[in-house]
């Protein structure tokens, strides 16, 4: 009884944290639509989406990560090792679809790394995954010096940029339709597979879900290697829309991807958590981000903003938890 | 199995480990008498941008050919701590002199004093410390930089007569310096044709080509009357045509600006391949790598024998050659990537990959 009364409380409360998420983007959706000039405008629309694409891509995934309790801090460096591979591939003379599939293979098994260091070897996830941080961001520093330099943008096939930039109906940008799929696709394995149920069985109470017979190193290991795998498909993504490869694409992304799951909710011990919160998160920041842009303000001031918002969303998290 | 996992992971480390020790070059190579004469330092900012792999390599190779020095390049990675350990660590190296380039003047200062107490000289490059009581090299980036300005307002002016320039810039986030030599400089330049000009934006492009990208959208957004654009080094100025392009723009017609004209900074080989490119609007740069390294060297070599008085302020200028698709012609591009950033392919090559 006191089981069922805690998990419809917990519950409760992600909709009460959903709901202020959801008036808080309302609010400043409305505020920058009458202050801030060209806001409310489909370009700019399309503009927000396109920069939360590559965090909602890759948290759709990180996100059962956290409700098992793990995370992941090696996806800016994967997206980076991934895009600077894909251009030397490419500038090799491979062809591009045989480059993408090849590099998220790749990623997938930086993945299969951090996973066997988490799952296996019971390496703290935030050593595992820094580890690996390090390594693929030198590896893509590595890559560009064996290219000749310091980052690869001379030499790429023409049809390089094609991927990256490939408008659907003439509208849509690619990427995010690529969101789109994601975000669906990890609803449904939340929501209605094994996987999603067992990461929450995983993240409430890890012994009893080990006893229950459930593979935890499984579900562990797949989820790093979903992570993994989308990050380097963001990489792929992202270098074809700038059209060159630099070592120091996605700075400081895992990041603003942990932002976005915490701001959703999704609880850092695990065991709670919620993709429509994490997209909702992600909104926030990529529409307080555009409208600062927009009004001009500098970066010192960008940086403070998000500092509030993120312990804004974590007071509230508070607060919300303490009722329930 | 959990051990065996262990085992084969530990093995794998290691092999990898040492096969790259194994590839890492070695530096005490080709010494005459098998030895260097000279031992010092260099410190880059950060060694993700063209430009400054450019300086090592140049500092290194001339070192080794006039002076049979060698240098130790360390990487600060555009951070305070990273820079200041670097230092630290060539004083713990007892390197005969140390090359320092960081925007933080009052770190490079600090740098100067600490590595003067273990009598290592010190030469600073780019941005002067806050305070002036060693040599430094500086190129000459105003000059350039207001030249570029005043072609990119000509050319859109003469393309589009009457449609007052509007200039969005790129930068490093304020750095006074910065703005008195780069921005602010180009931005004189865009007013000394068209004294009508507006600034509309000036942002931090992170230096990085993909923040620059996702900022020149919103920039766009907001004033899309935006006609000349300013990145305060190529990668950031990359950044910008990145964008552009993705919303129908970026383009020149046989170097008539149809959308917008493009500047960047440092003279890299992407930056290049784009300039040259007749249809693409980024089309002027300029940069200094080989002379700027060469100043560097013979400045720590002259206070390590004496010749330079290593306390005293004395100001090398370089001059930081300005290059744009109307007055610079592809070959002496291709001339000047060859000796500065010791490109051996073809320019024209890649502005043909980079055409479309």
């Amino acid at each position: 009884m006191t089981a069922m009364v805690s998990s419809a409380g917990r519950r409760r409360s992600m909709d009460v944290q959903k709901i202020i998420l959801l008036a808080i983007l309302v609010g400043i959706f409305v505020f920058l639509s009458l202050a801030a000039p060209n806001f409310f405008a489909i370009r700019n629309f399309t503009n927000i989406l396109m920069q939360v694409s590559v965090i909602v891509m890759i948290a759709s995934a990180a996100n059962l990560l956290m409700i098992t309790g793990n995370f992941d801090l090696s996806v800016g460096s994967v997206l980076a090792f991934c895009a600077i591979m894909h251009a030397y591939l490419t500038k090799q003379g491979m062809p591009i679809w045989a480059s993408i599939l090849a590099c998220v293979a790749i990623a997938a098994l930086w993945g299969v790394f951090n996973g066997v260091m988490v799952g296996v070897l019971n390496v703290t996830p935030v050593i595992a995954t820094i580890a690996t941080m390090y390594a693929a961001r030198g590896f893509a520093y590595l890559i560009a010096r064996w290219d000749g330099g310091a980052n690869i943008t001379a030499g790429l096939p023409q049809n390089f940029a094609e991927f990256g930039r490939t408008m659907l109906f003439g509208q849509v940008p690619i990427i995010i339709l690529f969101m789109v799929v994601v975000f669906a696709v990890f609803f449904f394995i939340e929501r209605k597979t094994p996987l999603g149920r067992f990461s929450y069985a995983i993240g409430g109470n890890l012994s009893a879900a080990r006893l229950s017979g459930i593979n935890v190193v499984g579900v562990i290991v797949a989820l790093y290697v979903l992570v993994g795998a989308l990050a380097g498909l963001c990489g792929i993504i992202q270098v074809s829309r700038v059209g060159a490869a630099f070592p120091n694409l996605g700075q400081g992304l895992e990041f603003d991807v942990i932002v976005a799951i915490v701001l959703g909710g999704t609880s850092m011990m695990g065991g709670e958590g919620s993709l429509v919160g994490m997209l909702l998160g992600a909104l926030v920041v990529g529409l307080a981000a555009n409208g600062l842009n927009l009004f001009g303000v500098q970066y010192f001031y960008q940086t403070i903003t998000y500092g509030v918002i993120l312990i804004g969303a974590v007071l509230i998290d508070l607060a919300v938890h303490r009722k329930a | 199995m959990k051990k065996i996992l262990l085992a084969a992971l530990i093995l794998s480390v290691a092999v990898a480990a040492l096969v790259l020790v194994g590839c890492a070059k070695k530096t005490d190579e080709g010494y005459v008498g098998g030895k260097p004469t000279y031992v010092v330092g260099h410190i880059v900012y950060t060694m993700e941008a063209q430009y400054h792999q450019g300086i090592a390599k140049q500092i290194v190779e001339y070192g080794k050919k006039m002076y049979n020095a060698k240098v130790i390049v360390l990487d600060a990675q555009g951070k305070d701590e990273v820079a200041m350990s670097a230092v630290e660590n060539l004083i713990q190296q007892k390197v005969q002199a140390i090359s320092l380039h960081y925007p933080n003047t009052g770190l490079t200062t600090a740098a100067i004093k600490m590595a003067r107490e273990k009598g290592i000289p010190m030469v600073t490059t780019l941005i002067r410390p806050s305070e002036r009581i060693a040599p430094h090299v500086q190129p000459l980036e105003g000059p350039s930089s207001q030249m570029m300005g005043e072609v990119a307002a000509k050319q859109w002016l003469a393309a589009h007569p009457g449609v007052t320039c509007r200039v969005f810039i790129l930068d490093f986030g304020k750095f006074p310096q910065i703005e008195e030599m780069r921005t602010g400089a180009f931005f004189q330049g865009v007013k000394n044709v068209d004294p009508k000009a507006v600034l509309v934006g000036q942002l931090n492009g992170f230096s990085s080509t993909e923040k620059s990208m996702q900022i020149t959208l919103d920039a766009l957004q907001k004033e899309p009357r935006i006609n000349i654009i300013f990145g305060g080094n190529d990668e950031m100025g990359l950044g910008a045509l990145a964008a552009c392009q993705q919303v129908g723009r970026g383009k020149m017609k046989d170097g008539v600006p149809l959308t917008e004209v493009i500047a960047g900074l440092d003279a890299n080989i992407s930056a290049m391949a784009q300039i040259y490119n007749p249809n693409s609007s980024f089309k002027l740069t300029h940069g200094a790598v080989r002379d700027n390294a060469i100043a560097e060297m013979d400045t720590m070599i002259g206070m390590i024998t004496g010749k330079i008085d290593p306390k005293k302020y004395a100001e090398t200028q370089v001059l930081s050659r300005e290059f744009d698709y109307w007055n610079s012609t592809m070959e002496e591009a291709q001339r000047f990537l060859e000796v500065n950033y010791l490109f051996t392919g073809s320019l024209k090559d890649e502005v043909a990959k980079a055409a479309k």
